[in-house]
């Protein structure tokens, strides 16, 4: 371990950041006599041209197989003087910083004596950890080409369409029978009030017709694997017992029995938010893509009572429909993979003081979204769902499910971030189609923060919605309307507002997917939402090598924002995908076959699903693509089996010992 | 810190019903396009309810109970009757601190201009009305004002009677106002502009 | 220098003392008043309360007949300047003017839009300027600590933010250096008389003015200069009665600016009218005259 090595130092001054404090000259001293240490010399600047061109200089003449440069922080220059070195004919590896400014001299400032003390300590460890270094070599691995994208709503269709224009292979996996997710059910988007399958529909039309688009839709992945450089999913495609014969004529859905007035069975529409029945065979909605009617066969009589119903199949003039279309399976192999599985509005039912579920007039506000389309249940009207009545007294409340206590089970703690402003435009918009309808927002903050929010939120106020800050202690029943109890900050009133209907703002959930999330080894925030790699400066990443998150599948957001997190996801795919080709990282663990006795201990704590034990072989195998040399397995780790490389034992222990007898106490 | 320190009567000027519930119904939701249509009320949809005028109000400090910020929302609610019965509406002393901050320019200041024209046209009483009236009937009679003719008909010879020795002080020193009125001589021509401009629109 | 003179009503009645020094002044320094007799009131708010198109008829008549003349008009008073300044600034929208100018046929008059409406402060300080009005100082205001009281209507008009700043106004702390006196500032300066409110609310103003006067004498003011005669009226006359709202009385004698710019100028006292002041000027007069100095 340790041979006669030529190890060299270099100190710099940094311009009098480090030399005003730590005496240089009295560092170099005190670690030139050290065993093996060739060379120990001091510079101004060891970053500029003549810095570089001395150590590589040194390093050639004399054939240094060791430095040690005592600068600023690693996080500055580590990357270039290896870079140096090994242009120099020294192993890359074989570089190590002391950090004797913001460790030592910035740290100190005003204890000249000390930190010199302390700086020759710093200097001494290092030279003593390169000392017990061993040469590393940089490997490829190959990556997987090909990204999967998981949800085909705003967020997976921008990113889909993005990797694809890029030259990438997509393959964009839907759950529900048509793509678009929730924003083709939103009407109108703020605060531009476009219409919202006008901007939608043709990035639909360009994912469907993409040739490098594998669009696959009423499937889901049902497992995962991964392996170095891969993903290996397991999708479900399920029946939807049409085939692609169908003419979209409508007559199955016209005809099926389910649902109809005398129906023992109904199913809730979920297009309408469960403001109207759909059949057994359906198509979503106008627009949806693919253009294919399903059978839902949890609720076709055909399959719940034994085959004798075939209405569908003797009026369907395409011969389209095939009861026998089984499930079916795709293995698909990626590279990457983009988790977009959106978000679901929550259900205020337990929230009992609104009424929702108790009185039929309280509605959400994705179920006034469906009445405000004019092709939707109730034409575009906001009605009263007891008498169909068009209601002429709106109340809505905000953050229903949402800023609620910590550590409460019915309600979530964060804000949903877009149902200030969800509620504004709803509010206009039915200013606008009926002026007369007074419509009121019981809010507690009213949040409208993105462009165009504020100018869009006065101008609802020119339209005439009523702002009241203060959220309701009750909703009850008056004769056939409703009463809200609400106390009003901004009038210092206490209200009581007769009302048509109630819409409730309820709060943005993520989409139940935790299987999913199981088999990708994703974690979830405390919120719900798919954990990203950091919450401020790195939102789409994940601690999973090759697997981003995007849309409000990792935190609400509008659709902007989703759109924009979706081409940042997309973008750190492209770039983790590379030319197809990844460099590994060499400071990351390795293990010791010998050592290791298969406890599993190292792959329990591990967050980067880095490290897994061979079953036949029973030793422990580091994935190095996926590996981020954190160093928790080495410390749960009985045996040592498990180190990180240049962090072994063994050299920090050097390393501590030759620093020991010098610390210097405060 | 100073905080102002009388209590805050939230019940002055409030109705409460038999059973002395203070909760009301808002019974005038276009009242607010009605101040909107009244000249100094055009801007009072986009007020966000900042309190910024509140907080630059000299009154408030004295009388809490008088928060324009609050009654610019009573307004918009459509809480008709509450504001125009409401004493507090004649207390602004027209300093325009509320015109001058107001990051929206909703001219708060100039709302009251609106109300208070509404109140007197709905025929309102009180101390308020009454000196409104009496200055404009001393315009209207002399196209100039006739300070002890406005201050009589405002506060009455009980009011005069309670300013005590001011009156007399003020006689002293001659710097009572003149008790005779001098109309203008062209005060035909002011009132047939007055009557001319009740048509413009 | 030629104005179309406004004094308003009070300017010619209770307080008819500004109206005498506002004359006695400009004579002095060469500004010619036209009178406009047949102006009728601002109609200070109030007016604006009860019949707003009336008031704005109003207005626009007193702004043609300054128009006709080819001169600004001069106020004398901050709700005057205030309520004439806003008249102005809507009758410079051509839809309105002509509108205005409609009702205003009637009576044969009609208005352009060209007038400017301008306070004596404003006059004395562009139009005269600081060199002029130090050169003819016979009486420098000296040791006299001297606070400014501007009350809200002078700083808020329209056009005012272009003259000084309505947040921490300087020109009259200007003014009383230019005529050799020491000003003295203090929080209220900025603040309410609350006159608007006498009649109604006697209580506010009554409060308000007397914090405001005692705030005035703690910063160590001898005397305040104020440019308008409302605020006057409550700082003077009701000096007394705002003193036991708040429990101290003040004893600060209060100057119009025509007053303290004719005492700085040698007029004689009488002229200005100081001796129909409540709280007793003489003291202040007194102290100016011993330092009288006559010049060639």
């Amino acid at each position: 371990m340790t041979e006669k090595r030529k190890l060299g130092v270099f100190l710099c001054h940094c311009g009098g950041n480090i030399s005003d404090v730590v005496d240089v000259k009295a560092v170099r001293e005190s670690i030139e006599k050290q065993d093996g240490v060739v060379l120990a010399t001091d510079f101004r600047f060891m970053c500029s041209n003549e810095g570089q061109e001395r150590l590589q200089k040194e390093i050639r003449e004399r054939g240094l197989d060791g430095v040690v440069v005592a600068c600023c922080t690693p996080k500055m220059y580590e990357d270039l003087f290896r870079q140096k070195a090994e242009e120099a004919g020294m192993n890359p590896y074989l570089l190590e910083i002391a950090n004797i400014r913001e460790q030592c001299s910035y740290a100190h400032r005003f204890e000249k004596d000390k930190a010199t003390e302390k700086a020759k300590v710093l200097v001494r460890g290092q030279v003593e950890k390169v000392r017990h270094l061993k040469p590393l070599e940089v490997k490829t691995a190959p990556i997987q080409p090909g990204v999967a994208v998981i949800g085909a709503g705003i967020a997976g269709i921008h990113a889909s369409l993005l990797l694809a224009n890029l030259g990438h292979k997509v393959t964009l996996i839907e759950k529900s029978p048509t793509i678009g997710g929730n924003m083709a059910r939103t009407v109108k988007t703020f605060p531009t009030d476009d219409c919202a399958m006008c901007t939608l529909s043709p990035k639909m039309n360009e994912v469907y017709n993409h040739e490098r688009i594998d669009l696959v839709t009423y499937a889901e992945v049902k497992e995962a694997k991964r392996s170095p450089g891969k993903f290996t999913l397991v999708v479900e495609k399920k029946p939807r017992y049409v085939t692609d014969a169908c003419i979209g004529c409508n007559r199955c859905t016209e005809k099926c029995p389910v649902s109809t007035a005398k129906s023992p069975v109904s199913v809730e529409s979920e297009w309408d938010q469960g403001l109207t029945k759909r059949k057994a065979i359906y198509l979503p909605f106008p627009q949806a893509l693919p253009q294919l009617w399903t059978i839902d066969a949890d609720h076709c009589f055909y399959f719940q009572r034994g085959g004798k119903c075939r209405v569908c199949a003797m009026v369907c003039p395409a011969k389209a429909i095939d009861f026998t279309m089984k499930p079916e399976r795709l293995d698909l192999e990626v590279g990457a993979v983009i988790v977009a599985t959106g978000y679901q509005e929550y259900d205020p039912t337990p929230l009992r003081l609104y009424g929702f579920g108790r009185e039929p007039n309280v509605l959400t506000q994705m179920q006034v979204a469906r009445m405000l389309d004019s092709m939707g249940p109730t034409k575009g009207t906001v009605s009263r769902p007891s008498d169909g009545r068009a209601a002429d007294s709106i109340v809505m409340v905000q953050c229903v499910g949402s800023r609620g206590a910590p550590g409460d089970p019915l309600t979530h703690e964060y804000c949903s971030r877009v149902c200030c402003m969800v509620a504004v435009k709803h509010a206009q918009l039915i200013k606008k189609a009926r002026p007369d309808t007074e419509v009121y927002v019981l809010y507690n903050d009213l949040r409208a923060y993105g462009k165009g929010f504020e100018e869009y939120y006065v101008h609802s106020m020119e339209l005439g919605v009523k702002y009241v800050r203060g959220l309701p202690g009750k909703v009850r029943k008056e004769g056939a309307r409703l009463l809200v109890d609400v106390d009003d900050m901004l009038t210092g009133r206490r209200l009581e507002i007769p009302a048509d209907v109630v819409v409730l703002s309820a709060a943005m959930e993520p989409t139940p997917v935790d299987d999913l999330l199981k088999s990708l080894k994703l974690d979830t925030s405390p919120d719900g939402f798919v954990k990203e790699y950091h919450a401020k400066i790195n939102p789409t990443e994940t601690a999973v090598k090759g697997v981003f998150v995007a849309g409000c599948a990792q935190g609400p957001k509008d659709i902007t924002d989703s759109i924009s997190q979706a081409g940042a996801a997309a973008m750190s795919a492209a770039v983790f995908l590379g030319g197809g080709e990844m460099t590994l990282n060499p400071l990351v663990a390795e293990v010791d076959a010998a050592l290791c006795r298969a406890c599993d201990r190292c792959m329990e704590v591990c967050e980067f699903d880095a490290v897994k034990v061979d079953p036949e072989m029973l030793i422990a195998v580091v994935d190095e693509t996926a590996c981020e040399g954190c160093g928790k397995c080495t410390v749960v780790c009985p045996t040592g089996a498990i180190s990180v490389r240049q962090f072994t034992k063994p050299q920090i222990v050097a390393s501590i010992d030759a620093m020991a007898p010098m610390a210097v106490s405060p | 810190m100073r905080v102002a320190s009388p209590p805050r009567r939230r019940q002055a000027g409030r109705k409460a019903t038999a059973l002395g519930s203070l909760a009301v119904r808002p019974d005038s939701p276009t009242f607010w396009k009605e101040v909107a249509a009244t000249p100094g009320g055009e801007e009072i949809a986009i007020c966000v309810q900042c309190n910024t005028c509140t907080s630059s109000c000299p009154v408030e400090v004295l009388e809490p109970d008088f928060n324009i910020r609050q009654l610019v929302a009573r307004v918009k609610l459509g809480l008709r009757e509450d504001v125009l019965d409401d004493p507090l509406l004649w207390a602004c002393v027209r300093c325009h601190a509320c015109v001058a901050h107001c990051p929206k320019h909703v001219n708060p200041g100039e709302i009251v201009e609106a109300l208070r024209y509404i109140a007197l046209r709905e025929g309102k009483e009180g101390p308020g009305p009454r000196h409104a009236k009496a200055f404009a009937k001393s315009v209207l009679q002399n196209g100039r004002i006739h300070e002890a003719g406005v201050t009589i008909d405002s506060i009455g010879w009980r009011g005069m009677a309670a300013q005590g020795v001011l009156a007399v002080q003020m006689l002293r020193r001659g710097k009572a106002p003149s008790l005779r009125p001098h109309p203008l001589k062209s005060i035909r021509e002011v009132q047939a502009l007055i009557a001319a401009a009740g048509e413009m629109e | 220098m030629r104005y179309a003179y406004f004094p308003g009503c009070v300017a010619t009645d209770s307080c008819g003392e500004l109206d005498q020094a506002t004359r006695a002044v400009a004579a002095h320094l060469g500004i010619e008043l036209v009178d406009l007799e047949e102006a009728a009131c601002c109609g200070a708010g109030n007016l604006q309360e009860a019949n707003p198109k009336a008031a704005l008829a109003l207005n626009a008549r007193t702004l043609s007949m300054a128009e006709a003349q080819g001169v600004d008009l001069l106020t004398v008073c901050g709700t005057c300047q205030m309520y004439l300044a806003r008249a102005n600034r809507e009758l410079q929208d051509p839809a309105t003017r002509e509108k205005v100018n409609a009702v205003l046929a009637r009576v044969d008059r009609r208005y352009e839009g060209r007038v400017r409406v301008r306070h004596l402060l404003q006059v004395l300080l562009e139009d005269i300027g600081p060199r002029k009005l130090a050169a003819n100082v016979r009486r420098p205001l000296g040791d006299l600590n001297v606070g400014a009281f501007y009350g809200c209507h002078l700083l808020r008009a329209p056009g005012s933010e272009a003259f000084d700043d309505p947040e921490e106004p300087r020109r009259i702390e200007e003014l009383i250096t230019v005529l050799g006196g020491r000003p003295v500032t203090y929080g209220g300066r900025t603040s309410c008389c609350g006159f608007h409110v006498l009649t109604v609310r006697e209580d506010l103003a009554l409060r308000m003015a007397g914090g405001e006067l005692l705030e005035a004498k703690a910063a160590g003011a001898q005397v305040l200069a104020t440019p308008c005669p409302l605020c006057h009226l409550v700082l003077d006359a009701y000096q007394g009665r705002a003193g036991k709202a708040v429990g101290a009385q003040a004893g600060l004698p209060i100057l119009h600016l025509s007053q303290l710019v004719g005492l700085a100028l040698g007029i004689d006292p009488e002229r200005l009218g100081v001796k129909r002041h409540l709280v007793p000027v003489a003291p202040v007069v007194r102290a100016l005259e011993e330092r009288e100095v006559l010049r060639a």
